[in-house]
């Protein structure tokens, strides 16, 4: 299928690892011109994408729990985007911490700040220019955002509320702008949170999968990016306010 | 994206009701992505015309059977048959379901649950949701036998997730008993096909067969404009589907672009069931 992603301008937030650089390599190798915004600069990400793609991708600091910094940021994307931007990814966010049942007020406002309001400050900062030009926005939630999987409750909390987002903002910024949101499940990303508990304990881990996930194994980040791509897409033209999990059928069953 | 992550080349893909108005777009969608479409429904010459029609427009093989899925024999034998002419099949869209007429009677108004006829009940069943079922359990069953299994894709309907809105189907100037509806079974068997979804999708998982559903909202199809104007309202992208606009969609299910999708259910409706 052509998804007529060329020379699409493409921001992801957090997009120099795990799903978010899956995203980022998917629209490059369909053509599109990918903006990455990510709190820290990875070197060998931004030597392997400009072997790969170059004067396709760009790299930018910022912050995304902080919206001055995004907007710093999106001053430099205009120029190199010449005023235009198609496709809006929000992908920051870390499920880590405790997972005790009241946590401390101040690990709650961290992981809100991290898996919430990154996105909410991505849409206030980007939305302006996505609907000048009629694009689209994702968010990446998690299946922990819509029930009990044992994470911490605080993200959870966030992921859930990040589809209520999606979906509210799916009816504010229509007809022009398309907004939908992704749930992955157990995603393995190399060195990620599952890749070592996997080589930790690998028996206990493919009991795991075997009991919980239908199709038995981890999604890789690739399966995911493959789902944006296509709501990105022109071909899901009639797809907003959607909610579509990719997890392997983990949240239908058991 | 690899551009072959889409194809279904060399993949049999079974389509029910695939004469109607979504079968076709779904049965030329197959054809474009390189599959081969195999097509059910119960107009024979019909789909003598429409087979031919594809493969010269595609340059691919495809082949119509006149079966009416609500008899078991007649799929056990279509599928004993497609087994020993092709040697596998890779993919099924339930995609038949009898479109219930809001009927519009001066006298007695059918369409209203008052009045519905138990034997339109059954009939619609019998081709939404009976139909499914016996297209599981022998060409659903036929993929499970696949090395690499395959996909299963229920064609349910934004009225699977949310009710029918009965404001839209009204009437001027009758009386409240005659007033038309949207049939109660429209919205029985569309949610029945998710509950089907999700059990299909467990049920032969370890073989890799996936199920997913799509839920598409209304399609532009020489609706009175009265209708439309007031549907769009209640579509946050204010307009209706186009026939071809779940298209990418169904290759996107079908395909291994998809391979980590089971037991997702799909709204297509321009946000219409968003909240």
């Amino acid at each position: 299928m052509n998804l007529l992603l060329e020379e699409l301008q493409v921001i992801i937030v957090g997009g120099t690892k795990g799903i978010g650089l899956a995203i980022a390599k998917g629209f490059l190798k369909e053509g599109a011109v990918v903006h990455i915004i990510s709190r820290k600069k990875s070197k060998l990400i931004s030597q392997e994408l400009n072997q790969n793609f170059l004067g396709k991708v760009y790299f930018y600091n910022a912050d995304a729990t902080n919206k001055v910094s995004l907007s710093a940021a999106l001053e430099s994307i205009l120029v190199n985007a010449k005023g235009i931007i198609d496709v809006l990814v929000a992908n920051v966010g870390n499920g880590s911490g405790s997972n005790d049942s009241i946590i401390s007020e101040e690990e709650w406002n961290n992981s809100w700040e991290v898996n919430f309001s990154s996105a909410f400050n991505t849409v206030s900062v980007f939305a302006p220019e996505i609907i000048n030009s009629k694009g689209s926005i994702l968010f990446i939630s998690s299946i922990a955002g819509m029930e009990f999987l044992g994470a911490p409750t605080s993200y959870s909390v966030a992921k859930s509320a990040l589809i209520s987002l999606s979906k509210s903002l799916s009816y504010k910024f229509a007809p022009d702008v398309r907004v939908n949101v992704v749930a992955p499940g157990n995603i393995l990303i190399e060195n990620g949170s599952w890749d070592l508990k996997q080589r930790d304990n690998p028996k206990f881990i493919q009991k795991m999968l075997n009991e919980k996930v239908p199709l038995k194994r981890f999604g890789f980040a690739e399966e995911v990016a493959n789902l944006v791509l296509f709501l990105s897409s022109e071909k899901a033209s009639f797809i907003t306010g959607s909610c579509v999990v990719v997890d392997g059928g983990q949240t239908i069953s058991f | 994206m690899a551009k072959d992550l889409f194809s279904l080349k060399d993949k049999n893909i079974v389509v029910t009701g695939a004469s109607g108005l979504l079968g076709r777009q779904h049965v030329d969608a197959i054809a474009l992505y390189g599959g081969t479409p195999i097509l059910l429904d119960l107009n024979s010459s019909i789909l003598d015309i429409q087979v031919n029609e594809l493969k010269e427009k595609y340059k691919i093989d495809a082949f119509g059977y006149a079966v009416n899925i609500t008899e078991e024999i007649a799929i056990q034998e279509n599928c004993q048959m497609l087994i020993e002419s092709f040697g596998k099949i890779d993919g099924l869209i339930n995609n038949a379901a009898n479109n219930p007429k809001v009927e519009n009677s001066p006298s007695k108004n059918f369409s209203r649950l008052e009045n519905f006829p138990l034997a339109v009940w059954e009939q619609d069943v019998a081709v939404g949701l009976t139909g499914s079922f016996l297209c599981a359990k022998y060409y659903g069953h036929a993929i499970s036998k696949n090395k690499d299994g395959g996909t299963i894709v229920n064609i349910s309907s934004d009225l699977g997730l949310i009710a029918p809105d009965q404001r839209l189907y009204r009437a001027e100037g009758l009386p409240e008993e005659q007033q038309p509806v949207k049939p109660v079974t429209y919205s029985i068997v569309k949610s029945g096909l998710i509950g089907l979804t999700r059990y299909l999708a467990t049920y032969w998982a370890d073989k890799n067969v996936r199920c997913n559903a799509i839920c598409p909202g209304g399609v532009e199809n020489n609706q009175n404009s009265a209708f439309i104007s007031e549907v769009i309202k209640r579509i946050p992208v204010n307009r209706m589907a186009r026939p071809d606009e779940y298209q990418g969609l169904l290759i996107f299910l079908l395909s291994d672009a998809s391979s980590y999708l089971n037991g997702s259910i799909i709204a297509a409706d321009g946000g219409r069931s968003a909240w």
